[in-house]
């Protein structure tokens, strides 16, 4: 940032906390400045001109005043504000969950384009995705578009996990269709894919031990499994297809869909908590908000 | 760095000083020249006013709970408003919390009772609708068998869900309404922001 009194950025509200009597601090990822923290001054009155432009999700174009301690929203103009996203609660738990994968790798004051670019691209879609009314058909159709912006989020983050070979040998990882019983292990501490047979090394056992979450993550309360997830061929091409750079083509259907991709979800939650050190809060809400919808609370 | 404030603090402060702006600064909205101004105040009053006032604070801390009907801040089991059998029994209105069922109180406009939530949705800050009191909304409306719930929660993203979330739940039983949003009272076109626009747009009606 060079240092005039104010600065113009394009950022998306991405936290809003309540400030004093009326303002509000704002937490902005820009794709000039990367994250900033900026106060929106009366925000929370009625008559505020800020007001409606400080909701979460809402893209401004920002006229900034660097203040002592914090800087001040002087001027904001919206460009988007994702609307759309509040007619389905599984579409905002989907919003919010990129939002903390957002925030968990975004750098104050240093530009991150593609996190930016890809953050609302995503939000974009997921905006105007059209939804059946039954939740858990809708629910079908979220889980494996939240997964794969999860895998984009990894991937600008820079720790897309490895699948194609295996990380503690470097052998190729090949699925054998035939045989209903593969599997092939998935471990965030390895960083992705890890052959089955390579554990029966002790030194392998012992290199994925020194990397067990409690000396990679003392007190931050977010629990990781240390042994290595199994995976069958299918979950393993699902993943594979997440992170490959073009779109795969029709792939056999799934059994159990919903099922499928909550498994993959939970799995690269887990992979995401390892690499950003934090736990994703939005996940609880989305394992309460399945379960209803699979199993509605009786009434009275 | 904020060791090395308290550091100074406790230098120009005496002790029980430095402590007492240090819990005022705690309370929302109160910065350090506040918590400072407030403090020597509160030094300044006779003994008696502040007994009073700690006594308050406590009393209000181990009373005041939640109505058993309708969640709102109440002392006795039943609210004043719930227990009022004046008020319409048909009607309830939704809000995120307490300090909006005063607000509208004091409009002096409503006369049926209230649901207090006790939040908004936000999945991030780990309030999903588990949360709040959205199950016992339901079977409240279900069992009073109530003629229409207004939703009067604030339009951010986090409580337009709710709203909707709610709207969907609650149809099948009730009718359901919503308060308008969209230009302050006083407030001129040109000046009111997009999103707000847009949403005074949605909510427009046909001129009677
Ligand atoms: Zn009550």
């Amino acid at each position: 940032m060079n240092h005039s009194r104010t600065y113009q950025a394009t950022g998306i509200n991405l936290k809003g906390v309540p400030l004093g009597e009326s303002d509000l601090l704002l937490t902005i990822l820009t794709l000039e400045f990367g994250l900033i923290r900026a106060v929106a001054p009366g925000a929370r009155k009625p008559k505020s001109k800020i007001g409606g432009r400080s909701n979460l999700f809402v893209v401004n174009e920002l006229l900034v005043g660097r203040g002592r301690s914090l800087d001040r929203i002087a001027q904001a103009q919206s460009i988007t504000a994702y609307a759309g996203l509040t007619r389905d609660l599984g579409k905002l738990i989907t919003a919010q969950y990129w939002a903390e994968l957002a925030l968990a790798q975004a750098l104050d004051g240093h530009p991150q384009p593609d996190l930016f670019t890809t953050l609302n691209e995503d939000l974009h879609g997921l905006e105007a995705l059209p939804l059946p009314s039954d939740r858990v058909a809708a629910l079908g159709q979220l889980l494996p578009i939240l997964c794969a912006g999860i895998g984009r989020l990894l991937a600008v983050a820079g720790v897309a996990p490895q699948l194609g070979q295996c990380n503690l040998t470097e052998h190729p990882i090949a699925p054998d269709w035939t045989d209903p019983h593969w599997r092939v292990g998935f471990s965030a501490a390895a960083g992705g894919a890890i052959d089955l047979a390579a554990l029966d090394n002790p030194e392998a056992m012992a290199w994925l031990a020194a990397r067990q979450p409690t000396k990679v993550l003392p007190s931050s309360g977010v629990s990781v499994k240390f042994s290595p997830l199994r995976l069958t061929a299918t979950e393993w091409q699902s993943l594979n297809d997440l992170f490959a750079a073009s779109p795969p083509g029709d792939r056999a259907t799934l059994a159990d869909p919903l099922r499928h991709w909550q498994r993959l979800e939970r799995l690269l939650r887990h992979y995401a908590q390892y690499h950003f050190g934090q736990g994703i809060r939005s996940a609880k809400s989305l394992e309460t908000y399945l379960n209803t919808a699979l199993a509605p609370p009786a009434l009275v | 760095m904020l060791y090395a404030a308290q550091r100074r603090r406790c230098a120009v402060y005496t002790r029980p000083l430095a402590r007492l702006i240090e819990q005022l600064q705690r309370l929302p909205g109160i910065g350090p020249k506040s918590a400072q101004r407030l403090a020597l105040y509160l030094l300044n009053r006779p003994e008696a006013e502040i007994q009073t006032l700690a006594q308050a604070l406590l009393d209000a801390k181990q009373q005041v709970g939640h109505c058993q009907v309708c969640y709102h801040l109440s002392a006795e089991p039943v609210c004043e408003v719930c227990s009022n059998p004046n008020r319409d029994q048909q009607t309830i209105c939704v809000v995120a919390d307490s300090r909006d069922l005063i607000a509208i109180e004091r409009t002096r406009e409503y006369r049926g009772r209230y649901h207090v939530l006790g939040g908004v949705i936000s999945p991030m800050d780990g309030i999903g609708p588990e949360s709040l009191t959205i199950q016992p909304l339901v079977q409240r409306v279900h069992r009073e068998k109530t003629h229409e719930v207004i939703l009067a929660i604030g339009p951010s993203i986090e409580g337009e869900t709710t709203t909707l979330y709610l709207s969907q739940l609650l149809k099948p039983f009730t009718k359901v309404t919503r308060i308008a949003f969209g230009l302050p009272v006083g407030g001129e076109l040109e000046y009111a922001d997009e999103v707000t626009l847009a949403k005074a747009l949605e909510g427009r009606r046909e001129v009677e």
